[in-house]
């Protein structure tokens, strides 16, 4: 299943596919604030949440679809093209592949021409490969073009579109137009969910002896693009100055504030120039105090650049005496935080298990953060004078109600999964899982206590689902008069807010059906927007079209599908009028099951 | 002085501080000098000379050089300094760089150190394209570059360099010394690669949500469901290791001459040629093999268990490639097929774990020329010998009582997988060249027990970190000379294996007349060398005539100082023979330091 389709592009690390994996939660420190060295983590972490949040009610079934059976005047031959979806020419020596109803391949000829042989009559999938191309959507998975054909005596040849990378290229030089050698261009993506800058990472490289970088590979969209000075190079005294100097980094089109960072955008097929300029400058230094810890309290403090995209670095602190320095540093804004666990094994061994809701066992209060520090400091040039307080950190009482009360408490976990989504733009926000509370036994009763514990101040979305194949939907999830379903949680640095309610019930609508144009069925995003959620809520459909949604509301939905590859706000008003004839209106009532049929709406540019 | 550029941060200098006798003085000093072409003299403006004391190489401090060339730094503490520099369209090197070696800076009381000339060599550019027989590039082709140079007592082609290609097929070696070269391209065709090597299979985050899709890389497991590459020529293909120009022996290959300054164009053309299929037959344990039988929807699906495995590496030049990833199918337990495999000289590596919980294991390692279809057996012919035993890492205290324990040194590896890849105990056959591994347990005791080790003379050795090796070998059952073993057919040998560990340290002054050498090589050559270079020991004299080697193993050694002999192809007996007489003789013992100081020639 392709997962490009959440909330928008889902556009991060490549590598991520391989990460998302149970010992990855588990070292991401659930629960806690998300320091320096784990930044990648909780960046897994939310974009994790995103997938949720967007998948979790709506996953499709296997949708394979079966051959029609009507082979009556086959074998046949297959025959098609792979073109270039920009120039329209024919791609020569391109792999074209066919992955049912058997697996066979071939390369194209000069004219982007390949043909299958002795095929039965039915429907085939085909898909394309060469470098150069695009093949794989952001997380690794199989993206355009995999085609399903019908295929009979008198098909027509298949057109296999194969879209071109993009290229973003340039030089980098010092203010004497010197290149700057070994230094780290970084392409940056803006997340859906925070609007934060991602580094992405196969667009990590280094600048060769001329200054010169070229990352290939790129997916049409808007990149940010930043330039550093190599780690490691820690920036020493220079002709005998007492100050050491370095180069700050620059963002596209050549500032160093980040919020001034203009994003380069790429066209399929596009390559793109971005020549920077460094300048040398004294570098600074920033160095304080911190209070509010105890001396057995495991406390670290870390220093984020405020563009939250560079890798964090360790602050050098005393604990005897609270005092903290950073090392040279380029002049900017940062952010200063302090954590503290608390001390070491204070509760642990008493603390009955935490469990997160069917993922996995942890000692999660015990694990979770103490107290907490942030500032946001702009350092034009040195600072020493600066103070922070640990503030403690709140826990967030769940209670969820609607499980059958016959489950055990194992059972209902894996019923329900909770997660607390920090919308704040800055590096320091993290993502929690609620952990499940066994400290008092409310198995008896008709609710299931959980919590999230060492929540930070900020802005959270709450993301929560029943497990796929559960038989639940959420009806409501309130925190006092908040309507959490719709809106953000708020926790201010008193960290008073009232305890999160969710209530399930176990009569949920399931739609299912598939998506064509014409008579031809082919994968696509599958839309839904509700009346009582304000977030469209967005499911593949398969190669076959056919799509399977079990979970949901009850309730009258709006339906409609469009290209998997479509970037669009599906919730704007326009863009629905655009294509309100492909719009379907349904109506689900408790335990229905309904299946319709839906024309793909296509997207004009 | 050994190399520790800066920013390259070799922290071994950390061991050899030479200046513990500098007395505490208030007084500052200088170092300062020129930096100029080493061929034309000419000073070089805009150079990033950098300077750090060898006791924390992370304080470096910055020099740009000036327009007549010059460099100075103030204020400098008593004590040894690194030196480097570097400039566009120069190559970084420390002061009077050799190989690893250069000339650390001394400043003290009475030491000159105001007027060093800092000779810079121009670097050249070596770049070009890859592309496939149609012309269109070769992405991520890994590029191999080697010198023909002085490299450990020796001048042969070395691997200095790897890269690799670009979207465009483009790869460029930069900062290059002027001298010979060869460039090799090792690549797979992008469409053979797609399909031998990736696939995409579902993966579900424990009871979650299965809407991941993890990318995977055939593990080398024994997975029959990918459709055999066999099955469709398109994918049987490979390119040879191929050297400019388009040559795929590594004789053929054109020596590039590099000038200094220039940029010399090497483009590759790559040809596919059929995979070579290469059938191993390996001894297999019945008890340990198990064959699982599937009948899933697309025809049934063979899942063999055995525990053994078949790991090819392919050799060009003096390195290996082990990131060859062959296709591999378990046909049957102990028969192996492997394709994608290109003509060429290889490693062949049959390993068999026992599956215990200790993850012992023992390996067979040789040499294979390929140049089409093979099949090799692994099978022994003939007698087999039996040889187990125990491996004793002497602990400094322990063996200064004269007592040994059967435990490991320190640090105690935490990773049990560490420990596996770390201790392996290999017998090297003598006649052959065969290697033969295993494991080393917790407790230091090993087995050859099923392997395929014929009988013969096998030397002893310990794959393990750095600083240990085998001391001295006992046996019953055998006889042994050195470190050398005899394994007979007819009865089981029981080893005790002495590991030595290097902890010793050699500092003096390289002294001529009297009055200390600078710049000279300083060679510390054992008197029972065994295979390879691994005991010599080099270093090269300070700016004050100083230096140091550590960790040295314990043992009878010869000091020998040669002022220019950085050309001298000392690795041959007869080069050596003429400096050993004018050498010192010295004992290095098993822990601590030794002065001695060394006669210049």
């Amino acid at each position: 299943m392709s997962l490009n389709s959440a909330e928008g592009t889902i556009v991060y690390e490549t590598g991520m596919q391989t990460r998302l994996t149970y010992s990855h939660l588990k070292r991401s420190k659930l629960g806690q604030t998300s320091d320096q060295a784990h930044r990648p983590a909780m960046l897994r972490l939310s974009t994790l949440a995103a997938l949720l949040a967007a998948t979790f009610f709506f996953l499709p079934k296997s949708a394979h679809a079966q051959s029609s059976g009507s082979s009556s005047s086959c074998p046949c031959t297959l025959r098609g093209t792979v073109v270039d979806s920009v120039s329209s020419q024919p791609v020569n020596r391109a792999l074209a592949r066919l992955t049912a109803p058997a697996s066979r391949a071939t390369l194209t000829d000069s004219e982007g021409r390949f043909q299958f042989e002795g095929l039965p009559a039915g429907l085939v999938s085909l898909e394309a490969d060469k470098p150069g191309f695009l093949t794989r959507d952001m997380i690794g998975a199989r993206s355009s073009p995999a085609v399903s054909v019908r295929l009979a005596p008198d098909s027509p040849p298949a057109i296999l579109k194969l879209t071109p990378e993009s290229v973003m290229f340039g030089q980098i030089s010092d203010e004497r137009g010197e290149p700057l050698e070994g230094f780290t261009v970084t392409v940056l993506v803006r997340g859906p969910n925070d609007g934060q800058l991602y580094p992405y990472m196969p667009g990590r490289v280094l600048t060769d002896d001329e200054g010169k970088f070229r990352i290939a590979g790129l997916r049409p969209g808007s990149y940010y693009l930043v330039v550093r000075q190599p780690q490691g190079s820690a920036p020493g005294s220079r002709n005998n100055s007492p100050v050491p100097s370095g180069f700050s980094p620059v963002f596209y089109p050549g500032v160093n504030d980040v919020t001034s960072a203009a994003p380069l955008k790429l066209t399929p097929g596009k390559s793109v120039q971005a020549n920077l300029s460094l300048k040398r400058e004294p570098f600074v230094q920033i160095s304080g105090t911190l209070s509010g810890y105890n001396p057995r309290d495991q406390v670290s403090v870390m220093l984020q650049d405020s563009s939250s995209t560079a890798e964090n670095s360790e602050i050098v602190f005393d604990p005897a005496t609270g005092s903290f320095h950073t090392k040279w540093i380029p002049p900017g804004s940062y952010i200063v935080t302090a954590q503290s666990m608390g001390a070491p094994s204070a509760e642990g061994s008493d603390t009955p298990s935490q469990r997160v809701a069917g993922l996995l066992a942890v000692r999660l209060r015990g694990a979770s953060l103490h107290s907490f520090a942030r500032l946001q400091v702009n350092a034009a040039s040195s600072l020493s004078d600066l103070h922070l307080v640990l503030q403690p950190t709140a826990d967030i009482p769940v209670v969820v109600r609607g499980l059958p009360t016959t489950e055990s408490s194992d059972q209902r976990l894996r019923q329900i999964f909770l997660g607390l989504l920090s919308k704040d733009r800055n590096s320091s926000s993290a993502s929690y899982f609620a952990a499940f509370d066994d400290s008092e036994d409310a198995a008896s009763s008709g609710s299931m206590r959980m919590a999230f514990y060492g929540v930070i101040p900020g802005t959270y979305d709450l993301v929560l689902g029943p497990q796929p194949n559960a038989a639940y939907y959420v009806e409501s999830a309130t925190s006092g008069s908040v309507d959490l379903l719709n809106e953000s949680l708020v926790l201010d640095s008193s960290g008073a807010v009232p305890p999160i309610n969710v209530v399930l019930r176990d009569d949920p609508a399931t739609l299912s059906g598939t998506v064509s144009t014409g008579d031809t069925p082919l994968p696509a995003l599958v839309v839904l927007l509700s009346e009582n959620r304000k977030k469209p809520v967005s499911v593949p459909a398969g190669p076959g079209g056919a799509f399977t949604i079990s979970g949901l509301a009850p309730g009258t939905y709006r339906v409609f599908a469009v290209d998997a590859s479509a970037n669009i706000d599906f919730g704007d008003a326009a863009f629905q009028r655009k294509i309100s004839s492909k719009i379907q209106e349904v109506t689900l009532a408790p335990k229905q099951s309904v299946s319709i049929n839906l024309e793909l709406a296509t997207v004009e540019e | 002085m050994r190399r520790a550029l800066f920013f390259i941060g070799l922290f071994l200098l950390a061991l050899s501080v030479c200046e513990a006798n500098a007395s505490p003085s208030p007084a500052t000093y200088r170092i300062a000098g020129v930096i100029v072409d080493s061929v034309t003299g000419q000073p070089l403006d805009g150079a990033e000379v950098t300077l750090a004391p060898v006791t924390s190489l992370e304080d470096v401090q910055t020099f740009v050089s000036a327009s007549d060339g010059r460099f100075f730094f103030n204020g400098l503490a008593p004590g040894k300094y690194g030196l480097a520099a570097s400039r566009r369209g120069y190559a970084s090197q420390g002061f009077e760089q050799h190989e690893r070696y250069w000339t650390g800076v001394v400043v003290g009381p009475g030491l000159d150190t105001g007027h060093l000339r800092f000779r810079l060599a121009a670097s050249s550019v070596l770049t070009g394209v890859v592309t496939d027989e149609w012309g269109d590039p070769v992405r991520d082709g890994s590029v191999m570059l080697f010198q023909q140079s002085m490299f450990e007592g020796s001048r042969n082609l070395h691997n200095i360099s790897e890269t690799s290609t670009d979207d465009q097929g483009r790869y460029r070696f930069a900062h290059l010394l002027a001298g010979t070269y060869v460039v090799a391209v090792h690549a797979t065709p992008w469409f053979a690669q797609s399909q031998m090597q990736t696939f995409v299979r579902s993966g579900s985050v424990d009871g979650m949500a299965e809407s991941f899709t993890v990318d995977g890389v055939i593990d080398g497991g024994s997975s029959t469901q990918i459709p055999s590459p066999g099955a469709n020529p398109l994918f049987d293909l490979v390119y040879p290791v191929t050297y400019f120009p388009n040559a795929t022996r590594l004789a053929d290959a054109a020596r590039v001459f590099l000038t200094p300054g220039a940029t010399q164009l090497a483009d590759f053309r790559l040809r596919t040629v059929p995979s070579i299929h290469i059938r191993v037959r390996a001894p297999v344990e019945p008890a340990s093999a198990s064959v699982t039988q599937e009948d899933g929807g697309e025809g049934t699906s063979i899942q063999i268990d055995s525990s053994t495995s078949v790991d090819l590496a392919l050799r060009v030049g003096d390195s290996t490639i082990d990131q060859l990833q062959p296709s591999r199918t378990e046909i049957a337990p102990g028969l192996f097929e492997l394709s994608g495999i290109p003509p060429g000289e290889f490693n062949l590596t049959s390993s068999t774990f026992s599956g215990a919980a200790d993850g012992s294991y023992v390996s067979r390692t040789q040499s294979l020329s390929l140049l089409g279809d093979t099949d090799v057996d692994l099978h022994p012919h003939g007698a087999l010998a039996t040889v187990s035993g125990v491996v004793l890492f002497n602990a400094p205290s322990s063996a200064a009582l004269g007592l040994v324990s059967p435990a490991r040194p320190q640090p105690e590896p935490a990773d049990a997988d560490e420990t596996i890849s770390n201790f392996t105990l290999t017998l090297r056959s003598l006649k052959s060249g065969d290697s033969y591994d295993a494991a080393i347990s917790r407790n230091g005791e090993f087995s050859f027990a099923g392997s395929t080790l014929p009988p013969g003379l096998y030397e002893v050795e310990i794959g393990a970190q750095e600083g240990l090796r085998v001391g001295t070998v006992e046996a019953t059952g055998a006889v042994v000379s050195g470190r050398t073993v005899e394994v007979p057919a007819d009865r089981p040998v029981k080893l005790i294996v002495h590991t030595a560990q290097a902890k010793a340290t050699l500092s003096g002054f390289a002294l001529k007349n009297g009055k200390p050498v600078s710049g000279a090589m300083v060679l510390l050559v054992p008197q029972d060398p065994g295979r390879g270079t691994s005991l010599y020991h080099r270093d090269q004299s300070d700016s004050d005539g100083s230096f140091t080697m550590a960790p040295l193993f314990p043992g009878r050694y010869t000091l020998l100082a040669i002022e220019n002999g950085w050309d001298l192809e000392w690795s041959d007996p007869a080069v050596l023979f003429r400096y050993l007489p004018g050498g010192t003789p010295v004992e290095i013992p098993a822990d601590g330091s030794v002065t001695c100081n060394a006669k210049v020639q």
